[in-house]
């Protein structure tokens, strides 16, 4: 087992409008890529899980073979500028992926 | 046919280097300048106010290079202002800052200025004739469909336009175009269309060049760390493929940063919904052409009806804070059981009025999960030092002032077993120490409103200036 932050070189949040958030994943090696996408550990049910929102709201996982790229999309829990939640632009949301732990 | 673009830096009012897009407009003959000036990032308070996020001196500064560089250069530009892109910044502090700037350069410029607001009354005349207009996306957040009272409680409505407008105020032969909110792309697609390039590459070319830099990267990964990405880009467009590469001499583009940059910020990888259809570049082909180049082609475009993005918000009351500095191990241990007894101590206080309908009440904790809140994965860290964040959102300013003042004195005072701070349990960080930070808006309108005229709800003026 490894923890993703070790296998991914960049691991990004950002929002994609107010109401959805992405998760950017980059990797520097075809073999840690093909590690993370077969171990089949990033799915729409763990991201429920760790980012707490309805299986429904995790819209697409894309999986980018030609650049080594992982794109998560979700719906944010809180939209951007609604009280209570103190990130506007999701930039700080990639740190529950990072201790996602890959087979 | 070849069409030579310069793409400036994102946000037109923060610093960008002025050297690389003198030296770009001299060297490399672009036909045009586009740059973007509007989005949502910064969250509805903008829309709700009414203001830039960039102050007056700022955008004065960046203005200057742009409009009397290119006028001195003879090349059209057009650019998207104001933050939200609303009516408020647009007609008021910018045509004052492009007078100033024409009349201290000594120039004179003739420019088409269209608005990217929509009238409520406009959407009310749509309701009222039976259209539908979905929400862009599917969050339990937005109505369904735009509601009657979604328009009547909302503050601001601004609408991205597409390069529809802009392609019709080039048409009046102006040295400019300026827009309030536009699609960022519409800014690099008025001109080639214009032109009759074909619509995918155009599109693809503008989704490359929207953000400037951003889709460059450092030619040499051992250089000192820099701002190159927030530089300028250039494109240059031809029949059956498009060109693309930095204006800062130590950035490149790679085949990587190229398509890295069509995921940024982006809900699909590999489409992109416009106002009259899609793009689509799964199977766009890309290669380095040249070290700092990347050439681009089978690029696809997809005709949908055509419509445009609604962009609204709403208040929801006024916003007061106050910030609480702990560094006592004691008062840390307990600190999200100190809040929840201000927090209920406050409801006793307050009543009549409700939590929940009066007033809100938010407290974080930075140091232990204020950014992440119930999705921080690491529950058991003993930090040495905390901020206590502490928010009201009510009624009125003055009733938010009040909550948060009696918030601070019910912290300071507050007893606890073990409790050594005797004379108070934070510090203080400023005087007046609860900061008014006006009223709250939230974004309620993010809805797909379907035109048949895609000029038809902004409002185009051509204006000299000097006035």
């Amino acid at each position: 087992m490894a923890r993703l932050e070790t296998l991914a070189r960049i691991i990004r949040s950002k929002n994609a409008t107010p109401f959805y958030l992405t998760l950017d994943l980059f990797f520097e090696s075809k073999d840690s890529y093909t590690r993370v996408k077969n171990s089949k550990a990033l799915n729409k049910e763990i991201i429920s899980t760790l980012y707490k929102v309805p299986l429904n709201f995790v819209k697409d996982i894309f999986f980018i073979d030609s650049v080594l790229a992982v794109k998560i999309v979700m719906l944010k829990r809180t939209p951007s500028g609604d009280p209570g939640f103190l990130d506007i632009y999701g930039m700080q949301q990639n740190i529950p992926l990072l201790g996602v732990e890959i087979p | 046919m070849e069409l030579r673009v310069l793409g400036t830096f994102l946000n037109h009012g923060y610093v960008w280097p002025e050297d690389n897009f003198v030296e770009a407009l001299k060297t490399r003959k672009p036909d045009f300048i586009a740059g973007q000036g509007t989005n949502t990032d910064p969250g509805p308070g903008y829309l709700g106010r009414g203001i830039n996020i960039i102050p007056k001196m700022f955008v004065k500064k960046v203005r200057r290079q742009l409009i009397v560089n290119a006028k001195k250069a003879g090349v059209p530009f057009c650019i998207s202002v104001g933050t939200s892109g609303c009516d408020e910044v647009l007609y008021k502090s910018e045509l004052e800052i492009i007078d100033e700037v024409a009349r201290e350069a000594n120039i004179k410029v003739k420019l088409a200025i269209i608005s990217g607001e929509i009238n409520k009354d406009y959407l009310r005349g749509h309701l009222a004739s039976g259209v539908k207009i979905p929400r862009l996306i599917d969050h339990p957040r937005l109505s369904e469909n735009l509601t009657l009272d979604d328009v009547n409680s909302a503050t601001r409505v601004v609408a991205q336009m597409g390069h529809e407008p802009i392609m019709k105020a080039l048409d009046h032969n102006v040295d400019g175009v300026i827009t309030g909110r536009a699609m960022d792309t519409a800014l690099f697609m008025a001109e080639p269309s214009r032109r009759g390039f074909d619509k995918a590459l155009v599109a693809h070319m503008a989704k490359v060049m929207e953000c400037g830099a951003i889709a460059t990267t450092l030619k040499n990964p051992k250089d000192p760390p820099t701002n190159g990405s927030m530089d300028g880009i250039f494109g240059v467009l031809h029949d059956d493929h498009f060109l693309v590469s930095p204006i800062n001499p130590k950035q490149k583009c790679t085949i990587a940063s190229v398509l890295s940059h069509s995921f940024y910020e982006r809900a699909d990888p590999f489409v992109e919904r416009m106002p009259g259809g899609a793009l689509n570049i799964a199977d766009a082909i890309y290669e380095q052409v040249d070290e700092q180049t990347v050439k681009v082609s089978n690029s696809k475009w997809i005709e949908e009806d055509y419509t445009i993005k609604l962009e609204g918000v709403k208040s929801i009351g006024f916003r007061s804070i106050s910030l609480m500095g702990i560094r006592n191990q004691s008062t840390i241990r307990v600190v999200d059981k100190l809040v929840e007894r201000v927090r209920s101590r406050l409801n006793d206080q307050f009543e009549p009025l409700q939590e929940g309908k009066d007033y809100n009440l938010y407290f974080h904790v930075y140091g232990k999960n204020a950014i992440l809140g119930p999705i921080e994965p690491l529950t058991n860290t003993d930090p040495h030092e905390v901020a206590l964040l502490a928010e009201a959102v009510a009624t009125s300013q003055e009733l938010a002032t009040a909550l948060m003042v009696n918030a601070r004195v019910l912290f300071t005072n507050q007893q606890f077993e073990g409790r050594i701070t005797t004379a108070g349990n934070e510090s203080i960080p400023w005087s007046p120490s609860e900061p008014a930070l006006g009223e709250v808006h939230i974004f309620n309108i993010m809805h797909r409103m379907p035109i048949k005229d895609p000029c038809e709800p902004f409002k185009m003026d051509i204006i000299e200036f000097p006035r």
